[in-house]
């Protein structure tokens, strides 16, 4: 062995992580804000306009799919484990979640399925799941 | 998958943080590895090898554990 690594230098994390890093922290604070709307917290718009609506969902599509894109290309291979592991979960999370509630509906003993508490679920699901495989 | 990663990274004075620096991962996955939580993909294995200019079976070993 010779003493190589002893003397390479350290380098500072790259420029694609720390961005990661940051946009991730925006990206979660944007998802908390989202779920809070969901819960009624915090109040929907009522008053948008169709073109603001539209303008709305395109910028909101093409910036969430398009981050989700770029941060997966430049994050750790840990992390990306850790997300798609969780996504599997929150997957799992939906059809068992979906299914027993379809049936407990069926039975009389739960309210009509919510599409939205579902989502809202499977986010919870996936949040712990990557927390667990992450930071374990 | 047993590891020599702790062992080489205290051998050289260097924390969590500071090797994931030198890979260019965080110090979770370090973290991870060293505690064979993750198997690291084979590209990271010899990222890992060539920092310590070692062979990669000198640093992981496959084999079952015997305890």
């Amino acid at each position: 062995m010779t003493d190589h690594a002893k003397t390479e230098a350290s380098k500072p994390l790259s420029r694609n992580r720390v961005m990661a890093r940051s946009t991730f922290a925006a990206a979660v604070i944007v998802g908390l804000i989202l779920v809070a709307r969901a819960l009624g917290i915090i109040p929907a718009p009522q008053d948008l306009s169709a073109l603001g609506a539209i303008i709305t969902c395109v910028l909101g599509a093409t910036g969430v799919v398009g981050f989700s894109a770029w941060y997966f290309a430049n994050t750790d291979e840990h992390d990306l484990n850790a997300n798609l592991r969780s996504m599997a979960w929150s997957w799992i999370a939906v059809g068992v979640g979906t299914s027993c509630w379809v049936v407990l509906h069926g039975a009389g003993l739960a309210p009509v399925p919510d599409a939205v508490a579902i989502v809202l679920g499977s986010s919870v699901v996936a949040l712990f799941a990557w927390l667990w495989l992450r930071f374990r | 998958m047993k590891n020599r990663l702790k062992v080489l990274r205290a051998e050289r004075d260097w924390s969590q943080a500071e090797l994931g620096e030198r890979l260019d991962v965080s110090r979770q996955a370090i973290n991870a590895i060293e505690t064979g939580k993750y198997d690291p993909s084979l590209p990271l294995a010899f990222r890992i090898a060539r920092l310590f200019d070692m062979p990669i079976e000198e640093i992981f070993d496959d084999r079952p554990r015997q305890d």
